[in-house]
């Protein structure tokens, strides 16, 4: 009876390792190909000589991306808008969420019911009127004009993220400090925000990977090398039957490796983000 | 003496008091101000402005005029807008419908308690930290008809004779495309059912097992019910973000070959921005917009009523 429990139980095991294995296999071959790509000479990446290990290594591709390419640049450019976007984004949401948890006002749960609805409208049905908004305003091919736009995906997104964060954080301290005469402000910067601080560092990865990840806007708004962003640089590789596979794949290693550091290094904080934030119950 | 400076006091307390409220109030909108000019100002009002050059014939750089449902009747008329629906639909059902059976496979497995769990859970995660113009790249080389990877593999393996046109071949196109969809999305899905089935308590399968259920008995049971909440949130958000795909489709096939992954998203980029048809390409949202809005408004609604009640 235990034997044949025992059986049973090893057999599942078995079957769930090969279950991983399998999905492991699927996920990783696609990002081995791209690391592997973008360390091969031409020689062996095109026709018959193609070889799926690496034989010999090189940097000739990120030679070329970097200074035939200019995807430094785009990568400059890529960090700017970024950054600018997750500064302004964190410091308005954050103000907006502490507002809509803690504080009672007449119409409150309407605009934090708003901030849901916005964040899922999906770009799709916006970008014409924002290209010609952007080109009466005169601000298409500046970085600014990304900037103001990703604010359209960022604001709505992390003021729902921080909202579940902060509701989960017990408002007795903020009573405390209060009565001890600390202002509204004061209890937003000196006790909730390091006591948020988690979350909000998982807000500012998600907020920072939306821009990092964000091609649409940065295609249309975007048309001189000086302004183009890492995503829409690239694209630029693809043209009819010239091969540039070998830059294109140490682009897209470039533009995915920061990202998956980030990630990396603050998983645990993200894990907990996704959980508290985007699909809380 | 005394009785008047009481009454001063209360009157005193009385104004402070009011004054607090009021005071909260005023700090609750000077807080929430900013972000909502953003939101009114790059999304209210630019939308408000897709619906009026719906109605008109503007195009890029020239003044627009009213020419009522010219536009629409336009759109509908054109030879692949059926084909277009139809590719939009069929890409968001059919790669969400795999994202998440794989994301529940993975969920279960990953739940299980193996040697290396945390590892492997690291490593089924990347795809989601790749971004997706990145997936749209390594996707299409890999496709690649002359050189890619897998018509290298099955050549070698003797599967296919001659090399097989993935990404230009009508029946591949979509396939390859929503293959690259579900690779990239259904990491959303395993986290969110690993958090959902963590949250289920240990009580209930010994429960079950007590009462004799099977396995698949115990799956049908309790896991289902007790991952129902997150499987409709994950599947809502996800069908509202993969039947907005762009990138990707830009990215692999631009829409061809003959408009075989032709979606509305590529079409309003290709009218509006390709051609500057401002008019024509401001009515293919609006036709898609009562869908979204509903399923927008059905999924707010949900997630509100879940949020009251815990």
């Amino acid at each position: 009876m235990i034997g044949a429990l025992r059986r049973g139980k090893t057999q599942k095991q078995v079957v769930v390792y090969l279950t991983v294995l399998f999905y492991l296999l699927v996920v990783m071959l696609p990002i081995y190909w791209m690391f592997r790509t973008s360390i091969t000479e031409n020689e062996s990446l095109y026709g018959v000589t193609l070889s799926f290990f690496p034989d010999k290594l090189t940097l000739a591709q990120f030679d070329q991306a970097i200074n035939k390419w200019r995807f430094g640049h785009f990568l400059g450019n890529s960090i700017i808008v970024a950054v600018c976007t997750t500064t302004l984004t964190t410091i308005l949401a954050s103000l907006a969420a502490y507002s809509l948890v803690r504080l009672r006002y007449p119409g409150r749960a309407q605009l934090a019911r708003s901030v849901l609805f916005v964040y899922l409208i999906p770009g799709g049905l916006l970008f014409i009127p924002l290209f010609i908004m952007m080109q009466r305003i005169g601000l298409l091919n500046s970085l600014l004009s990304l900037i103001l736009t990703y604010q359209t995906f960022a604001i709505p997104f992390c003021t729902w993220m921080l909202i579940g964060y902060f509701k989960g954080i017990p408002p007795e301290m903020e009573e405390a400090a209060l009565i001890d005469g600390c202002n509204r402000v004061q209890t937003l910067t000196k006790v909730l925000i390091p006591m948020a601080a988690p979350g909000l560092v998982a807000a500012a990865i998600f907020t920072f990977t939306l821009s990092w990840n964000e091609f649409l806007y940065a295609l249309i708004f975007i048309n001189t090398n000086t302004a183009r962003t890492l995503p829409v640089g690239l694209a630029t590789l693809i043209r009819g039957d010239i091969y540039l596979f070998g830059p294109m794949m140490a682009g897209s290693v470039m533009a995915t490796l920061p990202v998956m550091i980030l990630y990396m290094a603050a998983q645990r904080f993200v894990v907990q983000g996704l959980a508290a934030g985007a699909v809380k119950g | 003496m005394s009785v008047r400076t009481t009454a001063e006091a209360a009157r005193a307390f009385g104004r402070s008091r009011l004054s607090a409220r009021t005071k909260e109030t005023l700090l609750g909108y000077a807080l929430i101000v900013p972000a909502f000019a953003f939101i009114l100002g790059l999304i209210a009002y630019p939308a408000g402005w897709a619906m009026y050059f719906a109605f008109t014939d503007k195009v890029v750089g020239m003044p627009e005029k009213f020419v009522g449902l010219k536009n629409f009747v336009w759109v509908l008329g054109w030879p692949d807008f059926g084909q277009m629906i139809l590719n939009t639909v069929m890409l968001a059902v059919v790669a969400v419908a795999i994202k998440a059976v794989i994301g529940m496979t993975m969920g279960l497995a990953l739940n299980e308690e193996l040697p290396l769990r945390g590892l492997f859970r690291g490593l089924l995660f990347l795809p989601w930290t790749v971004p997706s113009f990145v997936a749209g790249m390594i996707w299409r080389w890999l496709y690649d008809d002359q050189n890619g990877l897998f018509n290298w593999a099955l050549l070698h393996l003797g599967l296919i004779n001659a090399p097989i046109a993935w990404l230009g071949d009508v029946r591949y196109a979509m396939p390859a495309v929503i293959s690259t969809v579900v690779w990239k999305g259904f990491p959303f899905f395993t986290i969110a059912y690993l958090a959902g089935l963590q949250a289920i308590p240990h009580e209930q399968y010994e429960a079950a097992q007590v009462d004799g259920a099977s396995p698949f008995q115990r799956f049908l049971y309790v896991t289902l019910p007790g991952l129902r909440h997150v499987l409709i949130v994950t599947c809502m958000l996800s069908l509202i973000w993969t039947s907005n795909t762009f990138d990707l489709v830009y990215l692999m096939t631009a829409g061809g070959p003959s408009n075989a992954t032709e979606v509305f998203t590529l079409l309003t980029f290709q009218l509006g921005i390709q051609n500057g048809r401002v008019g024509e390409a401001a009515t293919v949202p609006m036709m898609a917009m009562p869908i979204f809005m509903g399923l927008i408004v059905v999924l707010t609604r949900y997630l509100q009523d879940r949020e009251a009640e815990t």
